[in-house]
C-alpha cells in the first residue's frame, strides 16, 4: 500500500511529494532561516534572556548612530540622483527621437554588470584630494591647491554609487514606457492637449508606480551597500551600516561584544529592507492597471529638433565618464610602474600582470572564487529548481513556507547574511566552518536562492500542467514526466538561475569580506585587501583581470540566453 | 472489457462539494458525452478517471480493474491505467516534433524501433498530418496540434480515452470537421470514449449516449441524444438541446391560453386546469397574416437560407425561423414594429413551476 502512494503524484496526506516539500523546507531552513534568526536572537538577548535597554544603548552610542544616519544620508542621495537619472535616460530612449536608441539603451545598462568597488578604486586613483590624476592636473593647470573635486567625501560616495545604481530606475520605466498603450496618449492628444501636459497628466502618473518602484530598489541597495563607502568613506572615518559592522568585527577580531553591535545594526538593515519591500509591492500592485499591452503600437515620439545632437553628444559624455573612463583607468594604473607615475609608455609594464598570475595569494583567490561561484551557482540552482518545483506545480499542505523562505534572502543584505552565518557556522550546532571555503560557500547559496527560485519559478510557470499531465497519460512515471517533458522546457530558466548568480558571485565582496580566512580570499576581497594596503597598482591588475572575466562572463550567457530563445523549446 | 464503472463517487475542494454521489457505468465501446454547464464538476470526474485527482469517497473501475477508492486510499497512478487524454489546451509538448509527440507513448513502452516508426506514421497519417512529422509544435495552427495530442493519445492503443473539451479552442469549421474525425477514429480503434463538453452540437454529433448536469453537478438525464432531443425529461433538459421558446400559458378546459390573456396558444391542451409552460423550437412557429395570437415584430437577421425573428408575445420573447424560399412565396416577409400572428407547430409541455428557471 505505502509503495503505491509513493508513487502518485497528487496524494494529500502521504507520499513522495511530502518528503520532498520536507527536504526543501528542511534546506531553506538550515540555509536561510536560522542565520537571520540567529542575529535576530543575538540581537535582543543577553545570556539567553530578552534585553531591550541594552539594544537601545548601542544604538545610543556615537559610532553607531552615526553610521545609522550617513546610511540613511547615503541612501537619499543615491536614491534621488539615481531615479532623476534613470527617469531622464529612460524617457530619452523610450520616447524621443534621439538617434542609435538601441546602442544607448544597452550603453545604459553596462554599468549595472561592473563591480561598483571596482569603480570606486578608478575613482579614488582619479579623484583623490592630493593624489587623484585629474586633480593633479587641475592643480598644475591652475596652479593652486585645491582639488577640483574630493571623492573622500559624502558627495563623492553618493556620485559614485549612483553611477551603478541608476540602472534599476532606468530599466523599470523604460519596460513601462514600452508596454503602455500609446492610445492612452493619442487619445489626449487627439482631444487637442498640447504635448507638455501630456506628459504632465498622462504619461508620468500612469509610470509613477515604476518609478517608485525602482526607486525603492536603489533605496534598498543604497543602504546596504558596502564597497563604495569601504573605499571612499573609510579613509575619511566615514561609516555606514555594513562598513561598520565590518570594521567592529574585523578590528576586533571577532568578539561577542563586536558581532552583537552587528546583530543589532543587521537587525536594523532587515527591518528597514522588508520595509522597502513592501512598500514596493504596494506600489507594483496599485500600478498594475497602467500596463496594458499595445507592444505593437508606436508610441509618439517627442521631436529633440537642433538640441538632438547636444543631448546625444551629453549622454556619450555620461556613458564615457561612467563607463569608459574608469575600466580604462584600471587598466592604465594596473599596468604602471609604481602608483603615481604620469601615464606615459616608459612607465607601463606587462610585469604587475604576470606578478599576479604567479603571486600564491591571488591565484588562491581566482581558483576560491572560480570554486565559490560555479559551485555555489550549480547547487543553488539545482536546489532552487526542486524547491519552485514544490511552489508552482505540487499540490501539498505547507508549500506557503518555501513561498516566505524562498523570497526572505531578497530583504536580506550580503552583510547581514555573513553575520548570521559566522553565528550559525562557528561550532554553535556542531559544524564549525569558520575560516573555510564552506562558510562562504552557504553563504553565497543563501545570498542567491532566491534568484534561482524566482528564475525557475517563472520558467515552471510557463510549463502548463497538463503537458506534464499529457505525459502521465502517455505512459510516463512522475520521474519520466519531469525528465523528458519538464526538465527540457525549463532548461532555459535554470541556465538563466545559473548565470544569474555566477556573475555575481565572481564579483562578490560584501559577504566574503566578513568571512575570509587567511586562504579563502575571493577575487573581491584580494583586490579590497590589496587597496587597503597601499598596494593601488596590483589591486588594478587583478581588477583589470576580474572585469575580463566579468566582461567575456556576460558575453557568453548573452549568447547562450539569447540562441535558447531563438530555438524550437521557445515556441 | 474496457467499461468504465464509477460508483458513488465524492470529490470536495475545501468546503464544497464538487462531485456527490456520482455512480454511472459507461460501456465498452462507447462513445460516452459528460454534457453540463461549466463548473458541473465533469471535468473533475474525467480528471479523476485520468488519475490526476484522487476521489474522497468510492469507486473506480476500468475493465475489471480497480483504479481508485477514496475509501481506501488507494490511487492507480495514471501511467498504469492504459488510457488516452486529450486536452483542452492540447498540451503538446513544444520541444518536441511532431512525430517525437506521437512516439512518445511507444516510446516508453519501450516497443521495438521498427514498430515504433511504423505505428507513429500510421498515428500521424490517420489524422491527416502526413509530411508534418517534423515541424514542431509552433509550427502548427490550433486544429494541427490537437490532431497531434489525438494521434498521440491514440496510438498506444489505450482501452479508454479521455477527452476534456478537445474542439474549445477551434474555430466553427474546424470544430465540425473534427468531430466526425474523432468519430471515425473510435470505431477504427474501438476504444471506450469519454468526451467532455459543454457545447451540446457537438454531444449531439459524436455521442452513443449523452449525460447532461445541472450547475449544481446533479445528473439529469442519460440517453442517446435523439432521446434528450425529443423526450427532454424537463424544461432545462430541452433548453440545453438548443435554442428553445418558453412560453407561460394557462389551461382552461382543455385549451391553452396566453398566461394572463384571453388568447389561444394551443387548441388541444389535454391537461388539468390550471398553469403550463409550453416550449417550442423556433423552427416549429409559424408565422401568418391571419391564424394565431398576435404577436410584435421585434427584429429581424437574413441568414441566407432563412430569417430569423425575434417576436415579443406578450411579455416573453419567441424567436421564430422560418425558410427563406416560403417566406418569399408565400409573402410572409415582416418588418420590426410590424404586427403578426403565430402558431406553434410542435410543442412540449413542461410544469410551470419547474420551467421557472428557464423562462426569463
Amino acid at each position: 500500500m505505502a509503495r503505491l502512494n509513493l508513487q502518485s503524484s497528487s496524494g494529500k496526506k502521504f507520499g513522495g511529494a511530502e518528503i520532498v516539500l520536507a527536504l526543501s523546507i528542511a534546506v531553506l531552513v538550515v540555509i536561510v532561516a536560522v542565520p537571520v534568526f540567529m542575529i535576530l536572537y543575538n540581537a535582543f538577548t543577553v545570556d539567553g534572556r530578552l534585553n531591550i535597554g541594552d539594544v537601545v544603548s548601542i544604538i545610543r552610542e556615537p559610532d553607531t548612530y552615526m553610521a545609522l544616519r550617513n546610511s540613511l544620508i547615503i541612501a537619499l542621495g543615491v536614491t534621488g540622483l539615481g531615479t532623476f537619472l534613470g527617469v531622464l535616460f529612460s524617457y530619452l530612449v523610450a520616447r524621443t527621437d534621439l538617434p542609435l536608441k538601441s546602442l544607448m539603451k544597452l550603453l545604459f545598462i553596462v554599468p549595472f554588470m561592473l563591480p561598483s568597488f571596482i569603480g570606486a578604486i578608478a575613482w579614488k586613483v582619479l579623484l583623490s584630494p592630493r593624489g587623484g590624476y585629474i586633480n593633479k592636473m587641475f592643480m598644475d593647470l591652475f596652479n593652486t591647491t585645491k582639488p577640483l573635486f574630493n571623492i573622500y567625501s559624502v558627495a563623492g560616495i553618493i556620485v559614485v554609487e549612483t553611477m551603478y545604481l541608476f540602472p534599476f530606475v532606468f530599466m523599470q520605466v523604460s519596460a513601462a514606457l514600452e508596454r503602455m498603450d500609446p492610445t492612452l496618449e493619442e487619445s489626449a492628444r487627439i482631444s487637442g492637449v498640447p504635448l507638455g501636459t501630456i506628459m504632465r497628466k498622462i504619461t508620468f502618473p500612469l509610470i509613477m508606480p515604476s518609478i517608485v518602484a525602482g526607486a525603492l530598489l536603489i533605496a534598498l541597495y543604497s543602504l546596504a551597500h558596502f564597497g563604495v563607502p569601504a573605499i571612499l568613506g573609510t579613509e575619511i572615518g566615514f561609516y555606514n551600516i555594513p562598513t561598520l559592522i565590518y570594521r567592529k568585527i574585523h578590528s576586533s577580531g571577532g568578539s561577542f561584544a563586536s558581532i552583537r553591535t552587528g546583530t543589532v545594526l543587521a537587525t536594523i538593515l532587515i527591518a528597514s529592507a522588508a520595509l522597502i519591500l513592501y512598500l514596493q509591492k504596494l506600489v507594483l500592485k496599485s500600478g498594475r492597471y497602467s500596463i496594458i499591452a499595445g507592444k505593437s503600437m508606436r508610441p509618439m515620439l517627442m521631436k529633440l529638433r537642433k538640441s538632438k545632437m547636444p543631448i546625444l553628444i551629453l549622454c556619450f559624455i555620461y556613458i564615457f565618464i561612467t563607463v569608459i573612463l574608469p575600466t580604462v583607468t584600471i587598466m592604465l594604473v594596473g599596468s604602471l610602474k609604481t602608483y603615481g607615475l604620469p601615464f606615459e609608455l616608459k612607465n607601463m609594464t606587462l610585469r604587475n600582470f604576470q606578478y599576479i598570475i604567479n603571486w600564491r595569494m591571488t591565484r588562491q583567490a581566482v581558483s576560491n572564487s572560480l570554486f565559490l561561484s560555479l559551485g555555489a551557482a550549480f547547487v543553488t540552482m539545482l536546489a532552487g529548481t526542486i524547491i519552485s518545483y514544490v511552489i508552482v506545480k505540487m499540490k501539498v499542505k505547507g508549500k506557503f513556507i518555501l513561498e516566505f523562505l524562498g523570497v526572505l534572502p531578497f530583504s536580506v543584505p550580503g552583510t547581514v547574511i555573513a553575520l548570521g552565518v559566522i553565528l550559525t557556522w562557528s561550532g554553535k550546532f556542531g559544524i564549525n566552518l569558520y575560516n573555510t571555503t564552506w562558510i562562504i560557500f552557504v553563504a553565497y547559496i543563501a545570498r542567491y536562492m532566491a534568484f534561482s527560485i524566482k528564475s525557475n519559478s517563472a520558467a515552471l510557470e510557463q510549463v502548463h500542467d497538463s503537458l506534464e499531465e499529457a505525459a502521465r497519460s502517455c505512459g510516463a512515471t512522475h520521474w519520466q514526466s519531469m525528465k523528458d517533458i519538464v526538465l527540457p522546457l525549463i532548461r532555459p530558466g535554470m541556465v538563466a538561475a545559473f548565470f544569474l548568480i555566477l556573475l555575481p558571485a565572481l564579483r562578490e565582496l560584501t559577504t566574503s569580506v566578513l568571512l575570509y580566512g587567511p586562504r579563502t580570499r575571493t577575487i573581491g576581497v584580494a583586490i579590497y585587501a590589496l587597496n587597503e594596503d597601499g598596494e593601488t597598482v596590483l589591486a588594478c591588475a587583478l581588477a583589470t583581470f576580474a572585469l575580463l572575466i566579468i566582461v567575456f562572463g556576460e558575453i557568453v550567457i548573452r549568447r547562450i540566453l539569447s540562441a535558447k530563445e531563438g530555438g524550437p523549446s521557445g515556441g | 472489457m474496457a467499461q468504465i464503472v464509477l460508483k458513488n463517487i465524492w470529490k470536495s475542494y475545501g468546503k464544497k462539494d464538487v462531485v456527490k454521489d456520482f455512480s454511472m457505468t459507461i460501456n465498452d465501446g462507447e462513445c460516452f458525452t459528460f454534457l453540463g454547464p461549466s463548473g458541473c464538476g465533469k471535468t473533475v470526474i474525467l480528471r479523476m478517471i485520468a488519475g490526476f485527482e484522487r476521489p474522497d469517497r468510492g469507486e473506480i473501475y476500468i475493465g475489471d480493474r480497480l483504479v481508485a477508492s477514496g475509501e481506501k486510499h488507494y490511487s492507480l497512478p495514471p501511467e498504469a491505467r492504459d488510457i488516452g487524454v486529450v486536452f483542452q489546451d492540447y498540451a503538446v509538448w513544444p520541444h518536441k516534433t511532431v512525430f517525437q509527440n506521437v512516439a512518445y507513448p511507444l516510446h516508453i513502452k519501450k516497443v521495438h524501433k521498427e514498430e515504433l516508426k511504423q505505428r507513429t506514421n500510421t498515428a500521424v497519417a490517420q489524422v491527416g498530418l502526413k509530411n508534418y512529422e517534423k515541424r514542431y509544435p509552433y509550427q502548427l495552427s490550433g486544429g494541427q496540434q490537437q490532431r497531434v495530442a489525438l494521434a498521440r493519445a491514440l496510438v498506444p492503443r489505450p482501452s479508454v480515452l479521455l477527452l476534456d473539451e478537445p474542439l474549445n479552442n477551434l474555430d466553427a469549421n474546424l470544430r465540425e470537421e473534427m468531430r466526425f474525425e474523432i468519430k471515425v477514429l473510435q470505431r477504427e480503434y474501438g476504444v471506450t470514449v469519454l468526451y467532455v463538453t459543454h457545447d451540446q452540437d457537438v454531444a449531439l454529433a459524436i455521442s452513443d449516449r449523452i449525460l447532461v448536469f445541472d450547475k449544481n453537478g446533479s445528473i439529469r438525464q442519460v440517453g442517446k441524444p435523439e432521446e434528450l432531443y425529443d423526450n427532454p425529461k424537463d424544461s432545462y433538459i430541452y433548453k440545453f438541446m438548443g435554442v428553445s421558446n418558453f412560453v407561460p400559458a394557462d389551461i382552461r378546459g382543455g385549451k391553452a391560453y396566453l398566461k394572463g390573456t384571453k388568447e389561444v396558444v394551443c387548441e388541444d391542451a389535454s391537461f388539468a386546469d390550471g398553469a403550463m409552460t409550453m416550449a417550442s423550437r423556433p423552427s416549429d412557429v409559424l408565422l401568418s397574416r391571419q391564424d394565431g395570437v398576435l404577436a410584435k415584430v421585434m427584429r429581424v437577421a437574413y441568414l441566407g437560407n432563412n430569417f430569423d425573428y425575434r417576436l415579443s408575445l406578450g411579455d416573453v420573447e419567441v424567436r421564430a425561423q422560418m425558410d427563406t424560399h416560403e417566406a418569399l412565396a408565400q409573402r410572409l416577409i415582416f418588418e420590426p414594429g410590424e404586427e403578426c400572428r403565430i402558431s406553434f407547430g410542435k410543442m412540449k409541455w413542461f410544469d410551470a413551476e419547474q420551467a421557472k428557471e428557464e423562462v426569463l
